[in-house]
């Protein structure tokens, strides 16, 4: 038992993720297709998983309407939602148009449900950022003013009516017989100290991700098999 | 650039049997070599030989066949102008020297008639398996209006390779700071390291002590990736630590997930960490439950039930795309101790502005060796320390080395120009 | 003074939200059509690698965004695609978001129709499969192995431009339009970095930032970066389309944001040496 839980685990996880990283620097047809094979064994694998959530969001909802605990009915829409979808899908044989070009039944779920409600939880992103910039963007230190007036000018930048405004009627061009743009000042402020300050992020995090690889793959880090050691 | 000469020369028509040129006037082409491509499945030749003082004019042919006396095929042309050794795609430490002296093609099949043939037989689609690679015979033909020459023919095979040295550089890389972690791992067996504060992981019992005052729940997401992400596995083992808090202090936990995977790893290692507190009988197997993969589906689930059931704390654990704001935002409205950690550089400013603490980039992956003080754990914070420093003084010194050579001239050049310094070409393998 | 400040700061959030509302369907019924759009250096990168690729290239888009993004991506899509259609390219669409499989399909026939491109021989839509970047590794070996049929169901190697087209290093080019991951840092690491293909893409604002490393270590030419992006490009093909009637909500959006942020602070100054300041 301990076997099957712990130790063939971690020797599937350290053959695997050795071969996997060595195949890179192996050239030969037989590397390739082992690579091909272990890419199809993830997508069958991750397929079988949704089969796991599926289960999980069916017991979870009809717990929650048989014990009629509180927002019980959320869960109804929720298994109701899950099976119009289904059953739409199956019966528009999962096209989102008929064979006379008109939008099918699954078709018009997609365009009159699915977009709109998530263009509409990605729009309200909008008016987050609106109330935290207000609320919780304050020059209270050196640092922070600096933070400050670089999201300003970013913001003005991505306006080409700024533009406009900057070298069309204010006629700002030279800056110490530099042509100078607003645009131009958003692209060194993104590619420049931004850029240097995300690469170091990006070093430090590629770093903490090899070696946790390397944890995973020699065994050192098991937690992710449930428990410590 | 191959590809096109291959167009080119398809819309060309280039009839199978090409008829051998007669040979006349052209001077012989000097340096002629075809070798086996050095680090390939064998799938290709490549040809080299030396500028020549007409070249202008002439245009070179690589023929093939797969006998010694013909019928030859087109494999490849080019004009004299064009396809030298320093565009040959090979690091500097492979294939010719770089220059533009010598010319360079690689082959990797040829026209014959309408059909295009590789010098590597094609699978066989039903049994998967591949003829053997036959012999072939090469020759370089040069043409020009003032005549032609061709190189007498070469026999040659193309061969597999076991390592592509190409890769050299990455495959060095890979093994020094692999023995960089191990290194430390087996020394912080031997002795206590150092792991400075992190105050976000500092605030996790004020969080767990919180939710068990108020007998609110403790929300804890894993972020939106798989469990191929580094991250998320971050993330599954702070979930255990905190989970053994709260499982000591009888608080609830709930973790929401978008993978199903996540959320199968995630049951378990919550199980054991109600065992390891010593509470077994209080786990609860749909504290972990999967909502949707959809993004913004499942923002909406988490965000609705923060509203109703107003967590004492909220963690934000892996990664994370344009849901975070919405979700911090929310935790944020109900009252809620925030704790992010993500790696998700571009999600940073907005957990920043919405949470109390925030675990930044790389302090997420260290979060499991604080938590746990494990001192293999605590071994490989100083391992990828020591790597960074690497990288850090690479970066100062090649970075000084490259702007004092901006000014530094030697013999009319400048040597040390950003791509003249092999260290460079090494770094980047080119 | 102080006395409005404070309860300015003691706003319910919801005046702020109705606010944006305002700013952005404002300019949705009443045309501003403010000036003062040219291309930035990313766009006329990516619009000149399209323009000057020899007629008839292989192109891949990957539409690697689902409907929530729709209105930062769609636009970039489809100017993307008019261009690529004018230029005669043959075009291999497919996603690597399942959610988008019906938008992506509608943006590709919508575009090709107005081309006259003919399905099969000018453009392909492979539609979706499971695997994130295991799908860029198996069409980097055998795009008719990974994708054995088409969106339609009709065999792949059966249609006449896949039969040309069997690995992703075929391709003179790919194209991917991401709101995240799976997206473009995927096509990176996990094809034209392994399998020497050129890249380039659009994504949405708040993205922009992070790709942008990628332009300008080389691993990608040019990036078309959210409405406005789209917007650019739409210019520099003389079409304008969605993005460019956006660009205006867009505008005023951002200068209420800047609005905000410049009142919040004057309001913590004036607030903050007194008793019950924020």
């Amino acid at each position: 038992m301990v076997f099957l839980k712990r130790q063939l685990p971690l020797l599937i996880c350290f053959v695997i993720g050795t071969v996997t990283a060595l195949q890179y620097y192996v050239p030969t047809n037989f590397s390739a297709e082992m690579s091909e094979g272990l890419s199809n064994w993830y997508i069958i694998v991750s397929m079988f998983a949704a089969l796991l959530g599926f289960v999980s969001v069916g017991m979870v909802h009809t717990k929650k309407i048989q014990r009629q605990e509180p927002g019980w009915a959320y869960s109804t829409l929720v298994i109701l939602g899950f099976l119009a979808m289904v059953i739409v899908g199956f019966v528009s044989g999962g096209k989102e148009t008929t064979p006379d070009g008109r939008p099918s039944s699954y078709g018009w779920l997609y365009n009159c449900t699915l977009v709109p409600l998530q263009a509409t939880m990605f729009a309200i992103l909008g008016f987050y950022v609106a109330s935290a910039a207000f609320r919780s963007f304050r020059a209270k230190s050196f640092d922070a003013g600096v933070l400050l007036a670089t999201a300003v000018i970013v913001l003005l930048g991505n306006v080409p009516f700024t533009n406009q405004v900057w070298a069309g009627w204010l006629g700002i061009h030279d800056v110490a017989g530099v042509k100078i743009e607003m645009t131009d000042i958003v692209s060194w402020l993104i590619g420049t100290p931004n850029a240097a300050a995300r690469r170091g992020v990006t070093f430090g995090v590629a770093l903490g991700a090899i070696a946790t690889s390397l944890k995973i793959i020699f065994g050192i880090e098991r937690a992710y098999l449930g428990g410590g050691d | 650039m191959l590809r096109v000469l291959w167009l080119t020369a398809l819309a060309a028509g280039i009839a199978a049997a090409q008829e051998t040129p007669s040979k006349a006037a052209l001077p012989p082409v000097e340096g002629v070599a075809f070798e086996d491509v050095p680090a390939d499945n064998g799938a290709a030749i490549q040809a080299t030989w030396k500028k020549m003082p007409n070249d202008a004019e002439v245009t070179y042919r690589i023929m093939v066949a797969t006998s010694e006396n013909g019928p030859w095929f087109l494999a490849a042309e080019t004009p004299g102008t064009e396809n030298f050794s320093q565009d040959d795609g090979y690091p500097f430490w492979m294939g010719p020297p770089k220059n533009r002296e010598l010319h360079y093609l690689a082959v990797d099949g040829y026209q014959a008639g309408e059909e295009r043939v590789t010098l590597m037989p094609p699978e066989d689609p039903k049994t998967k398996t591949r003829k053997p690679t036959p012999d072939y015979w090469f020759k370089l033909v040069a043409e020009s209006p003032a005549g032609s020459w061709e190189s007498p023919a070469t026999k040659l095979k193309p061969e597999w390779n076991l390592f592509n040295w190409a890769r050299l550089n990455v495959f060095l890389y890979m093994l020094a700071f692999a023995g960089i972690i191990l290194a430390f791992i087996q020394i912080a067996r031997g002795r206590q390291l150092f792991i400075r504060r992190i105050a976000g992981l500092d605030a996790v019992d004020e969080a767990v002590g919180r939710a068990t005052e108020m007998g609110k729940p403790i929300f804890y997401l894993t972020g939106r990736n798989g469990i191929t992400d580094v991250s998320t596995v971050a993330a599954t083992l702070i979930l255990g630590e905190i989970a053994k808090k709260v499982a000591t202090y009888d608080t609830t936990i709930k973790v929401p997930h978008t993978d199903p995977i996540v959320m199968a790893v995630c049951q378990e290692i919550t199980r054991e960490s109600y065992i390891a507190a010593g509470r077994p009988d209080s786990f609860k197997p749909d504290s972990n439950f999967f909502v949707t993969d959809d993004q913004f589906g499942y923002t909406a689930a988490v965000d609705g039930m923060m509203v109703r059931e107003k967590p004492a704390a909220c963690f934000y654990m892996g990664y994370y795309y344009a849901e975070s704001l919405l979700l911090a935002e929310t935790g944020a409205s109900t009252g809620a101790i925030q704790v992010a950690g993500t790696d998700a550089d571009h999600q940073l400013p907005f957990f920043v502005t919405a949470c109390d603490y925030t675990l930044i980039g790389e302090e997420l992956y260290a979060a499991g060796a604080y938590l746990s003080k494990e001192p293999v754990l605590v071994g490989t914070l100083r391992g990828q320390d020591i790597g960074k420093a690497v990288i850090l003084a690479a970066l100062l010194v090649l970075t000084a080395v490259a702007t004092i050579g901006q000014w530094v001239t030697v013999g009319g050049k400048k040597p040390y120009k950003w791509s003249e310094i092999w260290v460079f070409d090494f770094l980047k393998g080119s | 003074m102080e006395p409005f400040f404070r309860k300015l700061l003691a706003m319910d959030r919801r005046w702020i939200f109705l606010c944006l509302g305002v700013a952005v369907i404002f300019p949705t019924f009443f045309k501003l059509n403010l000036p003062g759009l040219k291309a930035s250096p990313n766009v006329q990168a990516v619009y000149d690698l399209v323009e000057n690729m020899p007629e008839g290239s292989k192109v891949l888009v990957s539409f690697d965004f689902d409907p929530a993004s729709k209105p930062e991506l769609a636009p970039q899509a489809t100017a993307v695609l008019r261009h690529l259609f004018r230029k005669k390219h043959k075009v291999v669409a497919m996603g690597l978001w399942v959610t988008g499989v019906t938008m992506a399909k509608d943006i590709v026939s919508r575009t090709a129709a107005e081309a006259n491109a003919k399905y099969g021989e000018d453009y392909v839509y492979l539609g979706w499969k499971p695997g994130n970047f295991a799908v860029i590794e198996n069409m980097a070996a055998d795009i008719h192995n990974c994708f054995p049929k088409d969106n339609d169901g009709k065999e792949t190697a059966s249609l006449p431009m896949m039969k040309g087209i069997r690995k992703l290093s075929e391709f003179d080019l790919v194209v991917s339009l991401a709101a995240g991951s799976p997206g473009i840092d995927t096509w990176i690491a996990y094809g034209s970095d392994k399998y020497h293909f050129k890249m380039t893409g659009g994504t949405t604002a708040v993205n922009v930032a992070s790709m942008a490393q990628y332009v300008q270590a080389g691993q990608m030419t040019g990036l078309i970066g959210a409405m406005r992006g789209a917007a650019e490009y739409e210019m520099l093909i003389n079409q304008k389309g969605d993005a460019a009637a956006g660009m205006d909500a867009i505008s005023l959006g951002h200068y209420l944001i800047v609005a905000l942020v410049v009142l919040g602070n004057v309001a913590y100054f004036v607030t903050r040496g007194s008793k019950g300041g924020a």
